[in-house]
């Protein structure tokens, strides 16, 4: 039976960015899904359910940090693991050992250009962390 | 003095075998390293239609153990396609050259001419001995060896020609 795909959210306003991304994850054996903003993520994060979202810090309609306040008040999306891709904020470490604080969690953070071995070994342990808590 | 069937073929799939352990064992040190999960190389392709790391480890120890066998005229092993870690994917490349180096110069000297028919895209497919060696099993392992390397090189592991030759 076909291994089924693991779906990455990727939200960037950069078309570029997306695209690289998007391919070194299709690479990896995901389902890619994009998003530009805000208003799109949120949306396809309720219907699309994805395993998790890697998103840039500033947004063209907001804060990051502010939306992912939003994403884990809200029931449909609170357990969806996040991971932050910025080339702000003075994120200079391309290997994912920087972490954001939001409230009282936690969060990866990658500087751009983005090491993507790293960046899918983060996102794939987000993956297993959060299936794990819910299995708990 | 002519080249034998087995010289090329027997030792230069252990040797070849040989260099892709290596290059996989450098992998597995560089994931440990820089704290990167081993399944990302594991499951590594270079373009979503492309088989992953690990398919390409599984082709080609197929078909150095098939040849081995069809030009001795002996039954091909199957392995189940299962590894899904570094240590599993060395466990079968081991298994392969044990299985391979066995084989005799009597058991495949003179093979040139031996009738060899696999099923290739669902179509039965023969060859003679040593086109099937020269033409199609050397090629396909070198395809397969190349592509293992480009992924992990791709992924940033620090190899270079120089582990894809070994010694020479």
């Amino acid at each position: 039976m076909p291994r089924k795909l693991k779906k990455i959210l990727l939200v960037d306003d950069s078309p570029v960015a997306q695209k690289v991304t998007a391919k070194a994850f299709s690479n990896a054996g995901y389902q890619v899904l994009l998003a530009w903003d805000e208003e799109e993520c949120l949306k396809m994060a309720k219907i699309d359910k994805p395993d998790a979202i890697l998103m840039d810090v500033i947004f063209p309609d907001g804060d990051g940090r502010e939306f992912v306040r939003k994403l884990k008040q809200d029931l449909e999306t609170k357990d969806i693991p996040i991971v932050f891709a910025t080339n702000t904020l003075n994120v200079t470490d391309d290997e994912g050992d920087l972490i954001i604080t939001i409230g009282k969690e936690s969060y990866r953070a990658f500087a751009k250009p983005l090491h993507y071995p790293k960046l899918l070994s983060t996102v794939r342990k987000e993956i297993n962390r959060s299936k794990n808590q819910k299995k708990l | 003095m002519a080249l034998t069937m087995y010289q090329a073929s027997i030792p230069v799939f252990e040797k070849q075998l040989s260099n892709l352990s290596a290059i996989l064992k450098k992998a597995e040190e560089h994931a440990l390293a820089k704290k990167i999960e081993p399944e990302v190389f594991i499951d590594a392709r270079l373009a979503p239609d492309m088989f992953p790391l690990s398919r390409q480890v599984q082709i080609a120890t197929d078909g150095v153990k098939g040849c081995a066998a069809r030009l001795a005229g002996v039954e091909v092993p199957s392995y189940p396609d299962t590894e899904k870690t570094f240590p599993e994917l060395q466990a079968r490349i081991l298994k392969t050259v044990d299985f391979i180096k066995n084989f005799t110069p009597k058991q495949i000297d003179g093979s040139e001419e031996r009738k060899v028919t696999l099923k290739l895209r669902g179509q039965d497919t023969t060859f003679l001995g040593q086109p099937y060696l020269l033409n199609f099993v050397l090629p396909n392992l070198y395809f397969h060896m190349t592509t293992a390397y480009a992924i992990l090189r791709h992924n940033g592991v620090d190899i270079g020609k120089k582990d894809f030759l070994g010694i020479f």
